[in-house]
């Protein structure tokens, strides 16, 4: 028992032994060649084991180039702007970046061209800049629980509650908030910015708020609530993006998507300005393009596929529940996100302090 | 047991000279590198427009409507929680300085508990306990008790809960390091002198425990103020607190300028309310005098006197009341541990909800759990990613508690044991990264640590945790070591002992809770740190809370849940151990 005696070692040998324990089968990182390797800054979660199985698994056994993803913040202007800024590169490029977000940071200079050739060209002009290429498209949309009602909602039945009574949230954001009740109040989603061209537009976006207002019981403000509040029946109707809504009819529950009205974002890659792997970067985001590969990664994440072609390898069961498919995506817009890009600080102002007024 | 004593002690010459400078240089020097120099660097945005010209524009926007309404309240969210933390706190940590026995080793783990689950994870498991068709509400609704779910979530209320929850470990620890250290004896000899148990405690314990008290209150305020995972979770737009203001500038609307002009306005702030808690309720001056300050002491004594006789006229009115009955010796002990139990069940809530939501067969978080599956905790053992950041989490916490030890020790035995100048601006400087808003501080070292090549490395993760660890080390110390006897020292030194066998055995024994409660506090802070981890750890190894963080953004999946299980059983696992290894060696 001599060997007890000191507790606090005792304790640290304990703590010691349980952590190296668990790091055994650990230890499989570490040397491996710098040159065959990407570093890609990746959101974790869903999106990782998608765009590896599309394009990070098949590029390797293509290539022998590893891409490996490295988490990144979910927004990640401020990050890529102090990459760019300090010349550290955390990662060599990006996966899964919104287009407007790739719009700012092209207008600071934070981003690499990017090479537009081949597959690349399969992708419609509106999803791609000379920055940015889309892989994959998600779509804010109107989701609610089937069982509640009698018929599929619209936007305009969500300002109801005498005829569709339940509980409603809306997104505490003030782009995403605004369109949609313009939408509710008859506005083509396309036309959305065109009404709000002038201050009579404004105005009557928010006296359309103003009438939902004391109705609205969760004004959420992470994404990754949403499919909680639906599947629990804590909200009846949520608008929400359609991979959050779409988790939870996968899981079997009573959830309706509504896509007349929506508006989509493409999502894709972008390169840091001054990335040392540029090059390499650039031909891996090429082949991101193919149809094949964007087919598996928007399977498993129930985005839709930048490439249109891709839909033809998807089941066809499978691709009607795509923002993508022609279907669904013949009555959504595209966020127009040049229009609100220099206005998103005066929105975003003005729709909060409508909010806690 | 002379804590209460309030005569002037005499001082050791050889102390002073070592302590004022030599022990506070290493934090002072610390801080002002890795800390102060960079973040106010960056903060000098805030005072220049793009052009590079001095601008006040960004301090006229802050200081506009929306940003005032939203630093009103965040003070007065922060005040309530700094009075239900406090208030619920004490009676938890009194129960565990006053009873012995294996339940208080039980309620120590129940009180941790919250440690070691993601905030965010955390939050998720409020949403659940208190929304409309949640366990509190369904189990209401079948009992009868209601008819219709009450809105219990989206409000103040849940943003209280969640964030009261999040901070009592905090609290309780800091006030059981000073508790732990009070006399048994002077129970004993108050009642000798004829003092009832309402008496002995609010003229004698309580006062002495105050140290303790303050410090929690101290924290709990300026960790409040810089909280945004609850209030962003579980409120409404109402309840939107200045560090959700900070982020949406910087990640939504690309304003550094005003997220810096708001974050400088935050640190002012902060360091006012330090300041004036040290001349109210004496940090530092307590200790520094050993004399509990001027009037506000007076005031504190002559309330804690009203309270006791109070306490005892209520206790006699009960007595009276109940004539045949006599109230028993253990009534006291009653009264104490029914509430303790309540507050103790509050705070595992949230964890009894995620162990059963981990063996769920579904692939959401949710209540009740469907069937039965191992999955969650399959995904956990076979990957590779979540045991390589479950160990570097581990290595790296424990690295940080170590370092922020070694530098913030020295510092609180200089603040509570000798008199210099300045010394009430020491303890605003030291606490300053509890309150810099965490965003702007892992920003700004990116900035400097990639001008010096720490970007990427461990030990540059391990400097960014120690920033924000030590100042909890700093308070905790304090506190502990503010109601230390150092005639105790005295005495053992003219006994003959040397200074350094004074310390290794008399002063360190006595403060050994207030290191184990640091040490934690610290291993804690980096454990569940991610802002920084994001932006600093090397790019292909992970930290568990930026593994479970940008996991639960995608989807909050019972995985998380699995994880903050196993961390739990891990955590039960090694205090057990380490006890039982204790007993068997005492036993010897």
């Amino acid at each position: 028992m001599i060997m007890l005696k000191s507790t606090r070692r005792t304790f640290v040998k304990t703590l010691a032994g349980t952590a190296a324990a668990i790091a055994m089968p650990a230890v499989w990182t570490g040397a491996r060649g710098q040159e065959n390797r990407l570093t890609v800054g990746d959101t974790g979660g869903v999106a990782t084991q998608a765009y590896t199985e599309g394009f990070y698994k098949p590029y390797f056994e293509q290539t022998g180039i590893e891409v490996i993803p490295v988490e990144r913040r979910e927004s990640p202007v401020a990050e890529v702007r102090a990459i760019v800024e300090t010349g550290t590169y955390r990662y060599d490029f990006c996966e899964g970046i919104g287009h407007d977000v790739a719009a700012t940071l092209e207008e600071g200079g934070f981003l690499e061209e990017l090479d537009l050739s081949g597959e690349t060209e399969d992708i419609p002009d509106n999803m791609k800049s000379s920055t940015f290429i889309g892989s994959n498209v998600v779509a804010f949309i109107l989701a609610y629980r089937t069982e509640k009602f009698s018929q599929p909602l619209t936007h305009a039945d969500v300002w109801n509650p005498e005829q569709f009574p339940g509980r409603r949230g809306l997104r505490q954001n003030a782009r995403d908030t605004l369109q949609f009740a313009l939408v509710a109040d008859g506005v083509a989603p396309a036309e959305v910015s065109n009404v709000l061209a002038d201050e009579a537009g404004w105005g009557r976006a928010f006296a359309k708020l103003d009438e939902i207002k004391s109705h609205i019981d969760v004004w959420w403000t992470s994404a990754a609530q949403t499919p909680t509040f639906l599947q629990t029946g804590e909200l009846d109707i949520c608008p929400t993006f359609n991979s959050r809504a779409q988790s939870v009819i996968d899981s079997g529950s009573p959830v309706g998507i509504t896509w007349d009205g929506g508006f989509f974002m493409n999502y894709g890659w972008c390169i840091p300005k001054g990335s040392p792997k540029a090059d390499m970067a650039r031909d891996f985001i090429k082949y991101c393009s193919s149809p094949q590969g964007q087919a598996i990664a928007c399977e498993r994440m129930a985005s839709g596929p930048c490439n249109p072609k891709a839909l033809d390898f998807i089941e066809p069961e499978r691709a009607r529940i795509l923002p993508t498919h022609p279907d669904n995506i013949a009555n959504m817009a595209l966020t127009d996100f040049r229009f609100w890009g220099p206005r998103q600080e005066e929105a975003t102002n003005r729709f909060n302090e409508w909010l806690m007024a | 047991m002379s804590a209460v004593d309030q005569l002037a002690r005499p001082v050791n010459p050889f102390r002073i000279k070592l302590s004022g400078g030599i022990l506070l240089l290493p934090i002072l020097a610390f801080l002002f590198i890795f800390f102060i120099y960079p973040l106010f660097s960056m903060l000098a945005i805030s005072a220049f427009d793009r052009s590079g010209a001095l601008t006040f524009d960004f301090y006229r926007q802050a200081l506009g409507g929306r940003t005032w309404s939203i630093f009103l309240n965040t003070l007065s969210i922060s005040l309530w929680v700094t009075l239900f933390t406090v208030l619920l706190s004490y009676p938890v940590a009194y129960y565990l300085a006053t009873s012995k026995g294996r339940s208080t080793n039980l309620i120590l783990i129940i009180v941790l508990l919250p440690f070691w689950t993601s905030a965010l994870v955390r939050a998720f498991a409020w949403m659940l306990l208190l929304g409309r068709n949640g366990v509190i509400n369904s189990t209401m609704v079948n009992l009868g008790i209601t008819e219709v779910p009450a809105d219990l979530l989206f409000n103040l209320f849940s943003v209280l809960i969640g964030m009261v929850h999040a901070l009592m470990p905090i609290a309780v620890l800091s006030m059981l390091a000073t508790m732990q250290n009070i006399d048994r004896n002077l129970h004993s000899a108050a009642a000798t002198l004829g003092a009832e148990p309402g008496d002995t405690f609010w003229r004698v314990f309580f006062p002495i425990s105050f140290p303790g008290v303050a410090s929690a209150a101290l924290v709990t305020f300026i960790v409040s103020m810089g909280i945004f995972v609850q209030p962003s979770l579980l409120g409404s737009p109402r309840e939107t607190m200045v560090a959700q203001l900070i982020i949406q500038q910087i990640d939504e609307l690309y304003n550094w300028g005003l997220a810096a002009a708001v974050s400088v306005m935050v640190l002012v702030l902060s360091v006012i309310i330090i300041l004036i808690f040290d001349k109210l309720l004496g940090i530092a001056s307590i200790s520094g005098t050993q004399q509990a300050g001027g009037a506000s002491g007076k005031a504190m004594r002559s309330i804690t006197a009203a309270l006791g006789t109070a306490t005892v006229a209520v206790s006699r009115a009960i007595r009276r009341a109940l004539p045949q009955r006599k109230v028993k010796e253990g009534a006291f002990r009653w009264v104490l541990a029914v509430p303790t139990l309540l507050i103790v069940l509050f705070l595992a809530a949230p964890t009894f909800f995620l162990v059963p939501v981990s063996f769920t067969g579904s692939s959401f978080m949710e209540w009740p759990p469907r069937g039965f599956s191992l999955q969650w905790y399959e995904a956990y053992f076979t990957s590779p990613v979540w045991r390589e950041a479950t160990v570097r989490s581990i290595i790296v916490a424990l690295v940080t508690a170590t370092a922020s030890l070694a530098i913030g020790v020295p510092a609180a035995f200089a603040l509570t044991r000798s008199k210099f100048k300045g010394k009430a601006i020491v303890l605003p400087y030291i606490l300053l990264p509890i309150v810099a808003p965490n965003i702007i501080v892992a920003l700004s070292l990116f900035y400097y640590f990639s001008s010096i090549g720490l970007v990427g490395t461990d030990i540059g993760l391990v400097i960014g945790h120690t920033v924000f660890a030590v100042p909890y080390v700093v308070l905790t110390m304090i506190a502990t070591l503010s109601i230390y006897d150092q005639r105790l020292d005295q005495a053992a030194w003219t006994l003959g002992a040397t200074p350094l066998t004074t310390f290794r055995l008399i002063t360190l024994p006595m403060i050994k809770v207030g290191f184990v409660t640091s040490f934690l506090f610290a291993f804690v802070r980096s454990f569940d740190e991610v802002t920084v981890a994001l932006f600093i750890s090397p790019g292909l190894s992970t930290t568990l809370p930026k593994r479970m963080w940008t996991e639960a953004h995608h989807s909050v999946e019972p995985t998380l849940a699995a994880v903050s299980t196993i961390l739990i059983i891990m955590v039960i696992l090694v205090i057990t151990a380490s006890e039982l290894l204790k007993r068997r060696g005492l036993g010897r």
